[in-house]
Parts: C-alpha cells; sequence; structure tokens
C-alpha cells in the first residue's frame, strides 16, 4: 500500500467514525429518538385524602453538638463508611455537649388534624443520647402524652444513630407503643430493639420493645390518616444505614407538606416523587424536616445546584433544622427561600432555622 | 548493558497456553488486589483508606507514578540491565512497584501536601485545612480530592503525550534531559488543565465562594450544573477513549498515517471525539435507565452524577479494554482487522456489561462500600484504578510472571544497546 492509499483510507476512516459518532451521540439524543427512548415519567395521581392542619414541634433537633469533635469521632474510626455501630463516639468532656456528652438526638412531635376536627399524635423519631431525650421529653411533657396513650404511632425514619438510638428514652415511659420502621433496617438495630448493648458508641436499651412492630418496604406508599400517607425510599444514607420513610400530608385548600427525618433522598427528589405521584403534589405548602445538604457544613457545588432550583417548586413555607445545615440555610434565605425561623433556645444555637422546643403550625 | 525500550523489544510467551495463562495471570493480579485492598483501603479492614478520597489520592497518584515509569521515563535512570532483564521477574517487580510507590508518596506527601498545600494553595493539604478550622471531614475529603484530580489530569495528558505526541522530545532524545523534559511538558500542561478544569470547582467549595481566587465554573451554562464532574466525566472518557484505541483497536485508524504531520492533531481530536461518543452514550443509557437527571437533586437523579457517572463507565469499559489486551493478548488476532476488531468490540462491550453489573451487585460486600449506584461515597474508580495500576504493573515490571515468560533474555545480556525497532512506543 503506497501512503496515499492509506491516508485516502484514514480519512475515509475517520468520516465514516464520524457520522457513526454522531448518530450515536448526537443522533441518539435529538428529539426524535429520545422521545422513543428515554421514559417518560409516569405521571400517577395517588389520592392520600386530605386534612385540615398539621401542628409540628421540635423537640430536639440538635443531633450532636459540636461537629467539629462528631467529625474526628468519624475520622478515628476510619471515615464516612464505617458502620455507625463501629465507631466510639465522645460521650465525656465534650464543652459543648450535654453533661460532657456529645450526642443529642432528632425527635418532633407531629399533630394531625382531620377534617371532623379530632387530632391524632404522632412521634417522629427518638434521637440518640437517653439522658438528653428524657429531658427534653419531660420539657416538652412526652412523657406524660406516652403514659396517657395520647401518641398513636412512633415513626422512625430510618435507623441512624441520631435519629433511631435513643429509643430507651421513649420506651422508658411507654414500652407498648405501635412501631413503625422501614423494612431495611440493620442487623445491630433489631437487636437494640429487643435490648441490646453496644459498648463500643457505647448504646444500649434497657427496655426491651414490647409493642406492635409496623415494617414499611421500600420504594411504597403507605396510607396512614386520611391526608397522610407513609413513603419509603430506597436510598443510602450512610454509615451502614439504607432506606427512609418520609410523611406526606395534604392539606385542604393549601397543598402538600413534606415531613422527613434527614431527607437522605435529597429534597428534589422527593418533591419530583411527590408531583409525579401523588394527587396535588404539585402544589408544595410546606417543607419539615432535616434535609440532608450540608450536615457538617461540609459544602458540594451539587449543593449550590439545590440552592439554586429549590426556588422553582415555590414552596411556601420551609422549616428545616438538623443536617440541613447552617450554610445551606444561609445560602437558602439569601436567594429569597422562605425559610422559617426559630428561637435558638434549649441548646440550638441560632435562629436562622426551626430548633428545639420551636413550633410550626401547617 | 543499558536497555532503553525494555517492553518493546522483550518477546513474552504464555506458560501454559493463552487462556489458561491469562487466567491465572488475572487471578493472581486480582489477589494482589484483594491484599492491598483488605489492608489499606477497607472500610472494615486496617487502614481504612477508603473514604473513600484519601485513599483514592493514593491511588491515583500509584496509578500516575506506574505510566510515567514506563511511557514517559521509559524505566530511565535504571536502565540498566540488571534491573531491567537480569532479576527474577518477581523480585525486578516488586522493586518497581515500591520505586512507584515511594514516587507516590513523594509527589502526594511532599509536593502537593507540604510544598504547595502548606505554603501556596490551602486546599491541598489536609492539616492546612484543619488549621484552618474545617472540620475532620471537610479538611480530609476536600484536600485529597484536589490530589486525586491533579492525579486524574496528569494520568490523561500521559497517553495524549506519549501515543499522539510521540513522547517528544524523549523519543529523540534517550536521555535523562529528553525523559525529564517531556515530564516536565506533562506535568505543565496537567497544571493548566487542573487550574482550568477543576480549580473553579475548589473554588465554589468552600463557605463563602472564593471568588477572589478562582473563577466561577464557566461550564454551568453548558452543563447545567455548578459542578466539575462535567468536566472529570469528559476527561475520563476521554482517557478510556485514548486507551481502547490503542489496545483494543491497535492504534487504529492513527496508525495509517502515521509520519503525516498532521498526525499528532488527528490523533488528538479523533481520541476527544470518540471519549466524546463515550461519554454522550453512556450519559443517553442512563436517561433510558432512570430518565432524565433533574438540576438541584440528589443521587441517581443528579445531573452532575450521571456526567461522573458517564465518565465512571468509560473506565469500566478500559479496564475490560485492558484485561482483554494484556492478559488475553487481544484474541482474536487471526482474521482480518475488521473481523478482529468486530470481535472485540463485542467482547469488550459485553464484558463492559457484565462487570457493570457485577460491581454494583457485590461491590458492598466485597469492598466494604456503601450499597447503590450513587452515593456521596461510592468512587468506584478507586478500586478499578488499582487494578488498572497492578495490571500495568504486572506486564511493564513483572513481565507477566507467572503466566507467561520472557524468550528472548540472552539477547539482553552482551549487546551494548537496544532501542525499539518501530517509532511506535510500545504499551503491552
Ligand atoms: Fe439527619
Ligand atoms: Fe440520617
Amino acid at each position: 500500500m503506497t501512503s496515499n492509499i492509506t491516508r485516502g483510507n484514514f480519512l475515509k476512516g475517520m468520516a465514516v467514525g464520524t457520522v457513526a459518532g454522531f448518530f450515536a451521540s448526537q443522533g441518539i439524543s435529538s428529539t426524535i429518538f429520545r422521545s422513543y427512548l428515554v421514559p417518560e415519567k409516569k405521571r400517577k395521581s395517588i389520592d392520600i385524602g386530605e386534612l385540615k392542619g398539621i401542628t409540628i414541634k421540635t423537640i430536639s433537633e440538635t443531633s450532636w453538638f459540636d461537629n467539629y469533635v462528631q467529625q474526628n469521632d468519624f475520622k478515628k474510626a476510619g471515615g464516612s463508611l464505617v458502620s455507625q455501630y463501629d465507631v466510639a463516639f465522645s460521650t465525656k468532656g465534650v464543652a459543648a455537649g450535654y453533661q460532657g456528652n456529645n450526642a443529642g438526638g432528632y425527635s418532633s412531635l407531629i399533630e394531625f388534624e382531620f377534617m371532623d376536627g379530632s387530632k391524632k399524635k404522632l412521634l417522629l423519631d427518638t434521637g440518640w443520647n437517653v439522658d438528653w431525650m428524657t429531658r427534653r421529653y419531660q420539657e416538652e411533657g412526652i412523657d406524660k402524652m406516652l403514659r396517657n396513650n395520647e401518641i398513636d404511632v412512633l415513626f422512625i425514619s430510618h435507623d441512624h444513630y441520631d435519629h433511631y438510638w435513643g429509643i430507651e428514652a421513649a420506651f422508658k415511659f411507654k414500652p407498648d407503643i405501635t412501631m413503625m420502621i422501614p423494612n431495611s433496617f440493620m442487623e445491630n438495630s433489631y437487636k437494640l430493639l429487643s435490648g441490646g448493648n453496644f459498648p463500643k458508641p457505647p448504646i444500649k436499651n434497657a427496655i426491651p420493645f414490647k409493642g406492635k412492630l409496623i415494617k414499611h418496604d421500600l420504594k411504597k406508599i403507605y396510607p396512614l390518616y386520611p391526608g397522610v400517607a407513609a413513603v419509603t425510599f430506597a436510598c443510602p444514607c450512610g454509615r451502614g444505614v439504607w432506606g427512609e420513610q418520609v410523611l406526606v400530608c395534604n392539606v385542604a385548600g393549601k397543598g402538600v407538606a413534606t415531613i422527613t427525618g434527614c431527607c437522605h433522598m435529597g429534597l428534589i427528589t422527593l418533591l419530583e416523587y411527590i408531583k409525579n405521584n401523588i394527587k396535588g403534589g404539585d402544589k408544595v405548602y410546606g417543607v419539615y424536616g432535616g434535609l440532608h445538604i450540608s450536615p457538617y457544613d461540609d459544602w458540594n457545588p451539587q449543593n449550590d445546584d439545590l440552592v439554586r432550583t429549590i426556588r422553582n417548586y415555590k414552596v411556601e413555607r420551609l422549616a428545616c433544622n438538623h443536617c440541613t445545615g447552617y450554610i445551606t440555610v444561609e445560602k437558602m434565605i439569601a436567594t429569597g427561600v422562605p425559610v422559617v425561623k426559630g428561637t435558638a433556645r434549649n441548646k440550638t444555637k441560632r435562629d436562622i432555622y426551626l430548633g428545639n422546643g420551636d413550633t410550626m403550625v401547617l | 548493558m543499558k536497555i532503553l525500550d525494555w517492553v518493546s523489544v522483550r518477546k513474552l510467551e504464555s506458560r501454559w497456553g493463552l487462556f489458561p495463562s491469562g487466567i491465572l495471570n488475572v487471578a493472581v493480579m486480582l489477589t494482589v488486589f484483594m491484599i492491598l485492598w483488605r489492608v489499606f483501603m477497607d472500610p472494615r479492614g486496617m487502614m481504612r483508606m477508603y473514604t473513600p478520597m484519601y485513599g483514592y489520592a493514593y491511588v491515583q497518584w500509584f496509578l500516575v507514578a506506574v505510566l510515567i515509569a514506563w511511557l514517559v521515563m521509559r524505566l530511565w535512570p535504571l536502565q540498566n540491565s540488571s534491573l531491567v532483564s537480569g532479576l527474577h521477574p518477581a523480585l525486578k517487580g516488586a522493586i518497581w512497584f515500591c520505586l512507584c510507590a515511594l514516587f507516590m508518596l513523594f509527589m502526594v506527601n511532599v509536593v502537593l501536601k507540604m510544598m504547595i498545600g502548606g505554603m501556596s494553595i490551602p486546599y491541598f493539604s489536609e492539616d492546612t485545612l484543619l488549621s484552618l478550622k474545617q472540620n475532620a471531614f471537610n479538611a480530609r475529603e476536600y484536600s485529597h480530592q484536589a490530589i486525586t484530580m491533579v492525579g486524574g489530569m496528569t494520568a490523561l495528558i500521559i497517553p495524549i503525550w506519549v501515543l499522539h505526541l510521540k513522547n517528544w522530545p524523549a523519543r529523540e532524545i534517550q536521555r535523562g534531559s529528553g525523559y525529564l523534559t517531556s515530564l516536565m511538558l506533562i506535568f505543565f500542561l496537567a497544571t493548566v488543565g487542573f487550574l482550568l478544569l477543576y480549580h473553579p470547582h475548589l473554588g465554589i467549595l468552600f463557605y463563602p465562594w472564593q471568588v477572589y481566587a478562582a473563577s466561577m465554573p464557566w461550564w454551568e451554562g453548558l452543563a447545567n450544573t455548578l459542578s466539575s464532574n462535567f468536566c472529570l466525566g469528559l476527561m475520563m472518557s476521554w482517557t478510556a477513549a485514548l486507551w481502547i484505541i490503542q489496545v483494543t483497536y491497535e492504534g487504529y485508524p492513527f496508525k495509517l498515517i502515521d509520519n503525516h504531520p498532521l498526525r499528532p492533531l488527528a490523533g488528538i481530536l479523533g481520541t476527544l471525539l470518540f471519549g466524546l461518543i463515550l461519554f454522550s452514550g453512556f450519559h443517553f443509557l442512563q436517561e433510558m435507565a432512570w430518565g432524565a437527571p433533574v438540576r438541584g437533586a440528589k443521587l441517581v437523579a443528579a445531573v452532575d452524577w450521571r456526567y461522573l457517572h458517564s465518565g465512571e463507565t468509560s473506565l469500566f469499559m478500559l479496564l475490560i479494554s485492558l484485561i482483554w489486551g494484556f492478559y488475553f493478548k487481544n484474541w482474536p488476532r487471526q482474521y482480518s482487522v475488521e473481523v478482529n476488531f468486530l470481535i472485540r468490540t463485542v467482547i469488550v462491550g459485553v464484558g463492559t456489561f457484565l462487570f457493570y453489573i457485577f460491581y454494583y451487585k457485590f461491590n458492598a460486600g466485597i469492598l466494604g462500600q456503601q450499597p447503590g449506584y450513587s452515593n456521596p461515597l461510592q468512587f468506584p474508580l478507586a478500586a478499578t484504578s488499582l487494578i488498572v495500576a497492578l495490571l500495568l504493573a504486572h506486564s511493564w515490571f513483572f513481565d507477566m510472571w507467572p503466566g507467561e515468560k520472557v524468550t528472548n533474555l540472552q539477547e539482553f545480556v552482551a549487546e551494548p544497546e537496544v532501542t525499539s525497532p518501530a517509532g511506535e512506543p510500545a504499551t503491552r
């Protein structure tokens, strides 16, 4: 072969390659092929009913008191992928902590008011540090509500340490409460439920659970009350935890409201899911809970994408705390998101979001 | 005696036939991988360096060290036959392996962390970030992310420079001055690439945005995200394209115009085009599987993660291409070029698909990672880059021992100098 012919072949090869490449990339992704090959978002419109209103009280959103100490504990254990039961947390000598213990917890009281005027209470998560949670439950009268059977359900969003390890604080007052969990608990989390003791973190539950346990399979919608449903997501939560359940409510005449523990599936994913699956889901009235964006004041430009797009969802009232992170809240406020303010009491440090003892009415 | 192009001039032969030897060698390589992973990386193991970026940074620079040692430096300054052909392959390989590890430690700990991180750009040093009151997680992950990205950029420039610019000027100046000039040119381009493609990402990683020290990401309008995962994914796909063309397609079609003055440009643009096809093709497959991404969403729906994952899938493909090329000698070779290429394309395509399924089904159990396609701690390339580094080291330093042996050792005993016969630098 002469070099001319090879050069000719080369150019021909390049030309064929370019055309093929065009069809492989741009061609296929043009609108014609797209409409055939990319699945349309299937819009269902599940009717979960409606309710009159919701009152939410943050019992504790201070999952831990010192970010710096918390991150060091994880670093010493070997990073964020190490199982939560394999981490030695700082429980003594932390200046910002509760009696020197860095552990706090996340727990909220939700009261639903139905169309007929009747009411039901639900306890979302049980925090982490049993002493701290006991104190907060007593300060907010949760202890009496539990004893008097005023709380219908204990709803555990997921078995992360700061949302679940404090179960003893709730069982102290009512060990036979009805409990709902996502059906993806870690094996050790079940052990804790039946009276387990883990000396390393350290965490224990001296009061074995005696009530009814309802497990929710992932990727499903479970109607709980008129206008209230539990929605379960299959999502990685970190430190060995998988799957989280969320409360989705439909407030009559106002729109939908979401109540989350951590929102590990992501706020936009949650809002998109509701828009595509729940009747009336394109009108978002309220958002409450941990939103898991910058829990340790860690950042990622992906979070800026969220801050730049969240306003498109026209959330009327956004009440967040805990793992949402102060940086996120400051950035959201700066772009005009209607963030509900708190009062910075009971060891919550700042008033830019809903803190310990603060209430929101939806 | 000096051996200038050992990998090009040595002749390898399977000891027990192509497939038995290939399978044995893959098993040996993967065993070494599992041991290294358990000791250094696994979050359930001893050192627990997969945090993920902490361990990933070292893996990335180990890979760069291996690439530099052979492709750029041609084993200089140790081209003496005693260290190249004299010793038992296992011993010789182990020495080169350790030298690469030393180079890795020098680049990561001394150059990037101590010098640049300590005296110039704080985000390169965990200690500096800690002293600036970043928490332990941010300090560790951010600094090692930056270190990994410089390494990733270097690992892209090396094959461009070596395969398409003939490792200029080292190809003509086969002495220390030539090799070092090539290396410096590669480092220069990698630095410029890093500053253009990744530095803006790191500028907005801190709060408040470091707008006087880094530009706002210029790709936002193009990519619909502020994250440099857009650039990163594209660079990964380009890296994969460079190697797949070189290994699976034996350097075609660029081989046909080897002496044409526009050959370097054709090679660079042609591989970039192939990289773009991989990048957008894998992006499109994801849209078919998971629907269109949504800006601001996390996990599989995130815009930036889709770009990253296109790059990751491209590099999965590269891994299969390399395993097939290195261990199974790019079987088949007996038919016409077109038929060979077609069969290999099917093998690499199916292999990538199977590996993808396997990886995401078992990575949590085998590697100790978090399950799921997308999560903030899932970096499949930490593991696959280590496999690639071991595979390349297996060929270049260990002469594919034990599955293969060098058959022309006696040639390197007395002759003064042996150079590569063709202009093409050997990669296998
Ligand atoms: Fe949380
Ligand atoms: Fe959580």
